[in-house]
């Protein structure tokens, strides 16, 4: 278990030093690969790796994804569905709050990526909330805890590079993120609700009510966007179409969205794209570094180790989830989301599964988990990409600002435990 | 961040026309399978050789701008010399790690092109596509040791920027 170690060591002081997260995990796992065997071969692999990561059909989902959430950005429909959120829920006290809630689960249904969600509607929610005299800091603190929504409503940046790294199967994944999307929506909401009650100095009385023939106004202009998601999520469910191909009618979907709306510049589109294969390269680079590192951790007998240790300590599965729920507390203490999934999933995935737990239901757990790591101090990048645009408000603040989300956050980890039907009820009744 | 030069133009031109087409060959094979039964022939194989063109024309573009995906730790620990240091090491790591990447892969471009392995049913061998990514990952290397100068003098344009 020498070598294990002292990978794990490197790998670490790597990270820790600033080493690319994709770059650390190439030369790691290259280079333990060769002290399991020797160099030639782990050249090899790595480069086979490599090849066959890039030339996959399959792995054209996430660009496609990508490209679909920031089409959407493009195309300004967040504007409308704050609108509408707030001309249903406006009125009540912490209104602006529970809409901007609805809003980024709204956006998270059309994107996946987190900090897309987080600075767009910051820059749309957050002035606004002020504006009406709410605390600064629950207002930061409620878009950045309502952008986490975006890696657990499907599409999610985070479940494809869970079910790349895995092998397990992605339509599942995202389908299986529909009912916890909502119950999290739902105990964000109820979180405000007795946050503001408790607390009434946070956000003010309630606003005049918005006359129900202009709240049904306010819905006609978010259609398209309920229609992409039906055409991609509901593709998928009853199985029209794979998900990389429900991601390229969704990319394109957006793009014809963004163009009925008059949005479609060629220097907008250029950005976006460019935008798009940018951030292709920078996860294609970690997800390969990730492969390279799983198939070290494979071969130098890792994973065989750490079995052994859970088989030792006899734990039950519950158990088990209980003690990787605590590692991953303490991982996400140093590691931001994305590297802590990498990183942790090689490793535990094996075992988790040899113990019986259902790989889709350890796939949303993990993408929970990662969720509350983004808004969780010192490493929430979430808090510092709504801070950066909101520089007045302290961090400190924005983190008191999320804690009634992350005890929302306790009792929806409890909840996934306890009742794991919740998470796989609907991806069971898939293609029935 | 060096100035937007006219290849630097002329990738970004190329990566997102290659976007653009891998968005269409996949919706218009999906829309025309299930609307008139009429995918688009060898759509996957497309697919496959546009996503490596993709990823590492794509690489470049983030090596250009140091702006790779980093765990970011102890960013703000650093400061002053230290920091130039700090930058400079890592980023010698990092044209270091790519190099050697792209070395590997223009081995493997060697073994599959004289293995003579096409792309699925295109005529197409996949030895030219790994060459063209192990050449990618070249000039990306190349272009994070441009980055050395500035990081060891502290200049904030060879500082990576912050993780998406």
């Amino acid at each position: 278990m020498t070598a294990p170690l002292l990978a794990f060591g490197g790998l670490f002081a790597l990270l820790f030093a600033g080493v690319p997260i994709g770059f650390a995990l190439l030369a790691v796992g290259t280079i333990g690969f060769a002290s399991a065997s020797a160099l030639g071969p782990a050249l090899s692999m790595a480069g086979q790796v490599t090849v066959d990561t890039v030339l996959n059909y399959n792995f054209s989902v996430l660009p496609l994804f990508v490209l679909m959430g920031n089409l959407f950005s493009l195309s300004r429909m967040a504007d409308e569905l704050y609108a509408a959120s707030n001309a249903f829920l406006g009125h009540r006290r912490g209104g602006l709050a529970m809409a901007t809630i609805m809003a980024c689960g709204g956006f998270s249904a059309v994107s996946g990526s987190s900090i897309a969600c987080g600075v767009t509607m910051a820059k749309i929610s957050v002035p606004m909330m002020r504006r009406y005299g709410y605390a600064p800091g629950f207002a930061c603190g409620t878009v950045a805890a309502g952008a986490t929504l975006d890696i657990l409503i499907p599409p999610s940046i985070a479940m494809v590079l869970f079910a790349l790294i895995t092998d397990t199967n992605l339509g599942e994944l995202m389908v299986a993120g529909l009912v916890p999307g909502a119950i999290t929506v739902a105990l964000y909401l109820v979180a405000i609700s007795v946050v503001t009650r408790l607390r009434p100095h946070l956000a003010p009385a309630a606003g005049a009510r918005t006359p129900w023939p202009q709240r049904l106004r306010s819905l006609r202009d978010v259609w398209p966007m309920v229609l992409l998601f039906g055409l991609v999520v509901g593709g998928i469910y009853f199985g029209v179409c794979t998900p990389t191909e429900g991601a390229g009618l969704g990319a394109a979907g957006a793009l014809a969205i963004t163009w009925l709306r008059g949005r479609l510049t060629w220097p907008g589109l250029r950005g976006v794209l460019v935008d798009t294969v940018e951030t292709t390269a920078l996860l294609f680079v970690v997800l390969v570094g990730a492969l390279v590192f799983a198939n070290f951790v494979t071969v130098s007998g890792t994973t065989q180790a750490f079995d052994a240790w859970i088989r030792a300590l006899e734990l039950s599965p519950t158990a088990l989830i209980l003690l990787i729920l605590a590692l991953y507390v303490v991982i996400g203490c140093v590691l931001e989301a994305n590297s802590m999934m990498v990183l942790t999933v090689p490793i535990f995935f094996p075992v988790v599964t040899a113990a019986g737990i259902d790989p889709i239901w350890f796939g949303i757990f993990v993408v929970v988990v990662s969720q509350i790591g983004l808004v969780h101090p010192p490493m929430g990048l979430l808090l510092f990409a709504v801070r950066a645009l909101v520089p007045d408000v302290r961090t400190s603040a924005i983190f008191m600002g999320v804690l009634p989300y992350l005890a929302a956050d306790a009792i929806r980890v409890a909840l996934f435990i306890a009742f794991p039907a919740l998470v796989l009820w609907l991806p069971r009744t898939m293609g029935n | 961040m060096p100035p937007r030069s006219p290849w630097v133009a002329s990738l970004e031109l190329l990566c997102a026309v290659v976007l653009l087409l891998l968005t269409a060959v996949t919706a218009v094979d999906v829309l025309g399978r299930y609307l008139f039964k009429a995918p688009v022939p060898d759509a996957a194989d497309y697919v496959r050789g546009l996503m490596g063109v993709l990823i590492f024309g794509g690489l470049p573009l983030v090596s250009r701008r140091n702006a790779h995906l980093r765990a970011g730790f102890f960013d703000g620990v650093f400061a002053g010399r230290a920091l130039a240091l700090r930058e400079t090491l890592v980023t010698a790591a990092s044209a270091l790690a790519c190099g050697a990447w792209a070395w590997q892969l223009g081995r493997q471009a060697m073994d599959l092109h004289g293995a003579g392995e096409i792309l699925g049913m295109l005529p197409l061998k996949v030895g030219v596509l790994v060459w063209v990514m192990a050449a990618l990952s070249a000039v990306s290397a190349l272009l994070l040791a441009l980055h050395l100068p500035s990081a060891w003098v502290g200049r904030a344009d060879s500082a990576m920027e912050p993780a998406r």
